[in-house]
């Protein structure tokens, strides 16, 4: 087994963390303002994406890991997606 | 020796480091972990069989025989809740899982011992939620195992708590399949790679990873019932503008996989049976890994088969109805594979050997009677007759129940250092397979004939297929007793085991029985494959 | 086993025979063929085992053979269920068909209300299925049909009955207590049979006359609902209390925890109808019964007060 080496995020880097996570939250409250319609939704989601993206790379440490566990995480978003497909086609052929 | 001892020479059973009874329950040691699950399992088990011996009883003729419907309705839901969440789903990997897996790869505990200690308390405390949110209500528990929407949402107001029940008991099988993995990643032998690895830890991989990713659904639905309870926000129930058949895809989606989860460590066990008493390594080896993680992933995507008359849209029956008859291809490779194996062996007919190959037998009904439920038309006939109810049961209690009294007969000297008396072990084994196939083949018969599940009563023309069911359940528990009074009997009363009663080439049997605390005396170097005989 | 008592009934019997025979076939031989390997290899006849670990062109056989069939019954069983799915044709006998908890109830085109279904043979049947409580699901063995009849979700089911006869009617999805009474049947009757039964007003007629009685339309609001399922006329008790005698009798409750006395006058049967767990009288559980508020109307409630007056 290889062994890896501790990664600590530097404090600067915490902080702008933090502040790109604020601004996207500042970002989709600003969105449900203007009148978008149906993409507002779209929108909100999109900037939720990301900011889950940040989460994960970043503080669940995601960035600094072996491709085995991105491999493994992305294969799980691929599984749920696959599991919503699946659901949603009973739904939408009905 | 003193009170508090312990040297690397005592077995296991013998190491005393805490007064009395905390010398189990805060146990870090994975082998004690395991037979504390065993000892829990059993009397779950036994209440579980009472309650569907009296099921049986009641069915032997129309009308009101022992009891009332209310309280027979009670007792199906018990009975399943009781067998299906407390024992099949944990069952194998929970006891055996937890006591062979370290032994098989030659680790000297789990990787999280702690941990470990915590999944079983989960398991506990999720039996007493999930046990108790059935009285709670002031209602008897009708809802059956499957809570389905509305029926449980209207006459009940138990399925909040159930859910939650079954959610910590899935919090359980999450911790332990997690360290799971984490061991068997990080704490094989040396010279042990993946593909020296013995069937049953591979298996138990397999289930490890289902555990992972199906148990968040339950969550997922346990949220959504509380916010439907809550802020009426209408998921499910039709009076809030919900839709119940989403209800039954959320539990399938987690309860079909979770058939996977019981029944791919069973499979496991008997790839770990056969070779021993064939004294020959194991037809397909690398067939069967490959079929087991087939089976884990395309298990995934055939919830649907539970909801054929249910209403669903004309693509998603085609899809699910394909995907089922696919997840009959693994399962029939490993039988095969298995049959292979006796060819040519050296076959030594003891207990745990018939036990595999009736396993063989009950299985193949099971996994057969499953292509007439997956297809559409047919399954448009038996859905939710007794041909299901024998279905399952030969695939959970036959292809489950089988494989892990298989396993405790196999591993029973390795576990307790003694052997058990052969001869009464073979008698209730006779006992069990005859009753078993009375009491649920009979149901096939019933169920195309038309007979619903869930019924109190029935009409005339099912009579004659009831009583014979019924004794038939007699018959499989005058078998079950033997079985059990021998084994209890013979953990303290039976003659010394040796190391390795059987011949056995995977690593538990290389170290003294029972195993010390840490396992091996000196850590093993794998060079050769698991089963090598030459 | 071939009923063919309904139009699918073929279809389905196809594929069970198709997929029946196949696994009859690979449970025998398998089975022979461990039992021939523990009589010839057992340890006192074969001592040595000869070591075989695998072999690629089996591996390969099993696997795309058994491909193969699965594919081959795949296809039988979409082929025996593909007719069922298919809209019913134009002109079918369309029946509205409820499911409560715990009786089925089958209105025709002529207003006319039965318990059991009549039907005609050898004519397409819609049956338009409804249920106000829980799930239910319709099935009648002989005739291989079955679906779940879902509140909220409407949905239709047809059939072309083949055999005149009498078939039964069960409910395969649990719904509570007494969900297996909830029994029924189908009668098949030859077209000039079905017309005669069909057009025959005489029951009609009686409820008419009876009209005049006290009570009469009453007691036709309780069968049309179902509640004689679980309320008696003759004092004895079912699921719930029996109605003889029920008008103005004083019952001992239980309101939220609270035994009190209460008379049984208009307003607290309007209330056990409306808000059935409200005020449970004692020795029978709660939750048993859902409330009729869409099902029956306050002018109905009248009717069915009339009729227990009658009821001493």
């Amino acid at each position: 087994m290889e062994q890896e080496k501790p990664h600590i995020l530097s404090f600067k880097s915490q902080i702008l963390i933090l502040v790109v996570l604020v601004i996207l939250t500042l970002m989709a409250v600003g969105v449900t303002k203007l009148d978008l319609g149906a993409f507002s939704l779209a929108a909100i989601l999109i900037l939720a994406a990301a900011q889950v993206f940040i989460v994960m790379a970043y503080h669940m440490h995601l960035k600094f890991e072996s491709l085995f566990f991105k491999v493994m995480v992305i294969s799980l978003f691929v599984l749920f997606i696959a599991v919503l497909f699946v659901t949603l086609s009973d739904y939408i052929f009905r | 020796m003193s009170e508090f001892s312990s040297s690397p020479h005592q077995s296991y059973l013998e190491v005393r480091t805490r007064k009395g009874i905390w010398n189990w329950l805060l146990t870090t040691d994975h082998k004690r972990i395991g037979l504390m699950y065993l000892w829990a399992m059993g009397t779950f088990f036994a209440v579980g069989v009472i309650l569907g011996l009296a099921i049986k009883l009641e069915l032997i003729a129309p009308g009101k025989t022992i009891m009332g419907a209310q309280t027979y309705n009670s007792f199906f839901t018990l009975h399943g809740i009781i067998m299906i969440f407390l024992i099949v789903v944990p069952g194998l990997p929970a006891v055996f899982g937890n006591f062979f897996l370290p032994l098989m790869i030659g680790a000297k505990d789990v990787a999280f011992p702690k941990l470990n200690l915590l999944s079983w308390y989960c398991y506990m405390a999720g039996a007493v939620v999930a046990i108790s949110s059935q009285f709670m209500s002031g209602h008897s528990p009708d809802t059956g195992w499957t809570f389905y929407a509305p029926y449980s949402f209207k006459v009940a107001s138990n399925v909040l708590p159930a859910v939650l029940g079954a959610f910590i008991l899935g919090f359980s099988s999450i911790l332990t399949g997690l360290n799971f993995i984490v061991t068997m990643h990080r704490m094989r032998a040396p010279g042990m790679n993946w593909f020296k690895m013995p069937l049953f830890p591979w298996s138990l991989y397999g289930t490890a990873w289902i555990q992972l990713l199906a148990t968040p659904i339950v969550g997922i639905t346990l949220l959504m019932i509380v916010a439907e309870r809550v802020l009426k926000i209408g998921f499910f129930d039709p009076a809030l503008g919900g839709d119940p058949i989403l209800y039954q895809h959320l539990f399938w989606i987690y309860s079909h996989p979770a058939v996977y989860i019981m029944i791919l460590p069973a499979m496991g066990a008997i790839s770990e049976i056969l070779p021993t008493f064939a004294q020959k390594s194991i037809f397909g080896y690398k067939a069967i890994v490959v079929s087991t993680m087939a089976i884990a992933f395309v298990g995934y995507f055939v919830w649907g088969h539970h909801m054929f008359v249910a209403g669903m849209s004309g693509l998603s029956l085609w899809l699910f109805s394909l995907m089922t008859f696919l997840v009959a291809i693994p399962s029939a490779i490993k039988v095969f594979n298995w049959v292979a194996t006796m060819y040519k062996g050296s076959l030594n007919l003891e207990t745990p050997f018939f036990w595999a190959a009736s396993f063989i037998f009950v299985f193949m009904i099971g996994g057969l009677s499953g292509l007439v439920v997956g297809s559409l038309a047919t399954d448009v006939h038996v859905h939710d007759t007794h041909f299901v109810l024998a279905h399952f049961h030969y695939i959970v209690f036959g292809g489950v129940g089988f494989a892990f009294i298989g396993a405790m007969h196999y591993w029973f000297p390795k576990i307790y250092g003694r052997m058990y008396d052969r001869f009464w072990a073979n008698v209730g084994w006779v006992f069990f397979f005859v009753g078993f196939n009375f009491l649920y083949g009979t149901m096939f018969y019933l169920g195309i004939m038309g007979m619903p599940r869930r019924y109190f009563d029935y009409v005339e023309k099912f009579h004659s297929g009831n009583i014979v069911s019924t004794i038939g359940s007699w018959v499989m528990a005058f078998g079950l007793v033997i079985i059990v009074t021998n084994l209890i009997i013979s953990r303290r009363r039976g003659a010394l085991a040796p190391a390795n009663p059987w011949n056995g080439r995977t690593l538990e049997w290389q170290t003294s029985s029972p195993p010390p605390l840490e396992n091996f005396e000196v850590e093993p170097v794998v060079t050769k494959g698991p089963y090598d005989y030459n | 086993m071939y009923s063919n008592a309904s139009n699918f009934a073929k279809g389905v019997d196809d594929a069970f025979l198709l997929i029946i025979g196949i696994s009859v076939f690979f449970l025998v031989s398998i089975t022979i063929a461990m039992i021939m390997f523990i009589v010839k290899y057992n340890r006192k006849k074969n001592p040595v085992a000869t070591q075989i670990h695998g072999s690629t062109t089996l591996e390969i056989v099993w696997t795309v053979i058994p491909i193969l069939l699965v594919l081959l019954m795949f296809y039988y069983g979409w082929k025996g269920y593909h007719p069922m799915k298919v809209k019913a044709p134009e002109n079918s006998l369309t029946i509205k068909t409820t499911a409560r908890m715990w009786s089925w109830s089958f209105q025709y085109p002529n207003g006319r209300i039965t318990d059991s279904l009549y039907i005609p043979l050898g004519k397409p049947v819609r049956l338009e299925l409804n249920s106000p409580d829980v799930i239910h699901s319709l099935y009648i063995p002989s005739f291989r049909v079955k679906q779940d009849v879902v509140p909220g979700k409407p949905d239709v089911m047809w059939f072309i009955p083949q055999k005149l006869g009498r078939y039964d009617i069960f409910c395969t999805e649990y719904c509570g207590l007494q969900h297996s009474f909830m029994i029924s049947a189908v009668n098949v009757l030859s077209d000039s049979a079905y017309n005669s039964w069909y057009k025959d007003t005489t029951t009609l007629a009686v409820t008419a006359k009876t009209g005049e009685l006290p009570g009469a339309k009453g007691l036709s609001v309780l069968k049309k609902n179902g509640c004689l399922a679980c309320h008696s006329l003759d004092g004895s008790k079912l699921v719930g209390p029996s109605y003889k005698g029920i008008y103005g009798r004083t019952e001992t409750v239980v309101s939220n925890g609270q035994e009190k006395q209460m008379k049984a006058d208009d307003a607290y049967i309007t209330r056990s109808i409306y808000e059935p767990n409200a005020d449970v009288v004692k020795g029978y559980a709660p939750g048993m019964m859902l409330s009729y508020k869409n099902a029956i109307t306050e002018e109905e409630i009248k009717q069915i007060i009339e009729y227990f007056k009658t009821l001493k």
